[in-house]
């Protein structure tokens, strides 16, 4: 049965203590400290600039992206500001503390390495787009679900590829058309996953890395130089795509 | 098999590029939301750029973007609203752009990236029982050639912080850099100094100048401060290793690189990135 909590954020005591977890492979080191939770010494209710609260279901189930998305968009409310809470570190590692289980992967007493920034918003330019909650909650809300479904898709215990190479270019991640090419280029409607190779590192996977995501923002940084693709729709985007990313233009992802 | 690479086509669309000497860009920081400061702002436009050019002044901050546009090259002016709503008192990255009217789509000229930052907080002495700098980056007079060197507090048992000296004749870019806290810089020049720190922490226990069980506090030496950050990094300081044991230095050594980079995100990254941007493959 799930159980109701109001949102709260941690102090500055408590994002050190959750940042003392150890985060790399290891046994109940790296077990979270949930009972600061709801400690008035680590942690205080938020109030959101509406002078209310919010609720979350403390024990919500998910699995992927998408589906925690929805729990932090009905939590948050579809009106909220990305604005008034995208500075709030202590809010984002809340929630990431308050859904550990299911963001790390690996169980009580026995968890694989991780990274802290995306657990604990770094606040660095470097790697404040891999935390798990925010990001991609803000990507949502700037760009819409059915843009973004590519870096929904994932299961959330792990960071995919993908999310890695290229919620991290700035230029990319601000421009609806950009995010919805990745999706269209990667994302299997029919799956309701990411296509074989997507993720693909250079040399390897089934196009031996041609098309990747990695190559896609190698060839964005070209493509930047010459078009002004802030101007261009998904579709003109994609045509300038040169002919390793035709696996993907194609639909499946096949040749 | 050879790798397909765009950048193996040639394609030269006679796109120029705005030298950076060509525009000004202020921001004034000084009300609630800053705005591009309208006064101070310049651009000036190669000559043989069509008269009918689109010229867009974007500006970024991680996932935010908006835009100015000032019209057709022939009568360009900036608009009437010029706050940045979107980013906020943050770094931004302005990018000149120029679109062909010939050929839409088609960049006619642009900038390189440009980055502003709002003012640091003025720097103030820290009040009796508040926080206090561990390690500070000075500018010196160097010998000719040496960038920069870690100098420990001299006098025994002070809580003075740790300088890194850098050269302030010949490199005093770095000084800048890492003052104002660029990732990329960090992430070349610290790891080793936190070495090298940590290296003369054993040595000095070894030569009993400072005693590891000491516990930290506001009067204790700078020794006894470092053993206690890097205890809480670690879950161990001196007084829990033998520092006799090149082995167990190391290994606490290695202990402290990894706990930083883990707090840093990630540096080696961060230098590849450097190193390479754009992520062109070599």
């Amino acid at each position: 049965m799930s159980r109701e909590i109001e949102v709260r954020r941690l102090n500055e005591r408590g994002i050190s203590r959750f940042a003392n977890v150890d985060w790399g492979s290891t046994n109940s080191a790296g077990d979270p400290p949930s009972e600061i939770l709801l400690e008035d010494e680590f942690s205080e209710i938020v109030i959101f600039s509406n002078g209310k609260t919010r609720l979350v279901h403390r024990d919500a189930g998910f699995e992927t992206y998408a589906e925690l998305v929805d729990i932090i968009d009905r939590c948050l409310g579809p009106t909220m500001d990305i604005g008034e809470i995208a500075e709030d570190r202590g809010l984002w590692s809340w929630f990431s503390l308050l859904f550990y289980e299911r963001l790390r992967n690996g169980e009580a007493g026995s968890w694989k390495k991780a990274a802290m920034p995306r657990f604990i918003p770094s606040g660095k330019s470097n790697s404040y787009y891999r935390h798990q909650v925010f990001s991609p909650y803000a990507l949502t809300k700037m760009h819409g679900k059915e843009a973004s479904e590519i870096f929904l898709c994932g299961k959330t215990n792990g960071w995919p590829e993908i999310n890695e190479q290229l919620l991290n270019v700035s230029a990319f991640i601000s421009y609806t058309p950009l995010i919805a090419s990745a999706s269209s280029l990667y994302f299997d409607k029919r799956t309701k996953r990411a296509k074989p190779g997507a993720g693909s590192k250079d040399g390897q996977g089934p196009f031996n890395g041609e098309g990747s995501s990695r190559r896609l923002r190698t060839v964005f940084w070209q493509l930047y130089e010459t078009y002004d693709l802030r101007s261009m729709t998904e579709d003109q985007i994609i045509q300038l795509l040169p002919s390793e990313f035709d696996h993907f233009k194609n639909g499946d992802g096949e040749e | 098999m050879p790798k397909k690479s765009k950048k193996g086509t040639v394609n030269f669309t006679g796109r120029r590029r705005i030298l950076r000497d060509s525009f000004q860009i202020n921001v004034d920081w000084s009300g609630e939301i800053p705005v591009v400061d309208r006064d101070s702002f310049r651009l000036v436009l190669p000559s043989d750029l069509p008269s009918g050019s689109r010229v867009l002044v974007d500006a970024n901050h991680r996932m935010s973007y908006q835009f100015f546009d000032l019209g057709k090259k022939s009568d360009m002016a900036l608009p009437e609203d010029l706050e940045l709503s979107e980013i906020g008192h943050n770094s931004v990255t302005f990018l000149i752009r120029v679109v062909d009217p010939a050929t839409p789509g088609l960049l006619s000229a642009r900038s390189a990236p440009y980055r502003v930052d709002p003012p640091k907080e003025r720097e103030r002495k820290p009040k009796k029982g508040e926080s206090f700098s561990l390690l500070q980056i000075t500018p010196r007079d160097l010998n000719p050639g040496v960038p920069m060197r870690v100098i420990f507090p001299r006098i025994n048992g002070s809580s003075d912080p740790i300088n890194i000296e850098v050269n302030r004749r010949e490199c005093l870019e770095l000084h800048d850099s890492l003052v104002e806290n660029e990732d990329a810089m960090h992430a070349l020049v610290l790891p080793s100094h936190l070495e090298s720190i940590a290296e003369r922490l054993a040595s000095d226990v070894v030569r009993e100048v400072f005693d590891p069980s000491e516990k930290a506090s506001r009067k204790s030496s700078w020794q006894s401060h470092w053993n206690y950050l890097f205890s809480t990094w670690t879950g161990k300081g001196l007084a829990e290793i033998d520092p006799r044991e090149p082995n167990e230095v190391s290994d606490w050594i290695g202990e402290i690189l990894s706990s930083w980079c883990m707090k840093f995100g990630n540096p080696a990254r961060v230098i590849s990135r450097y190193l390479n941007p754009g992520g062109v493959r070599r």
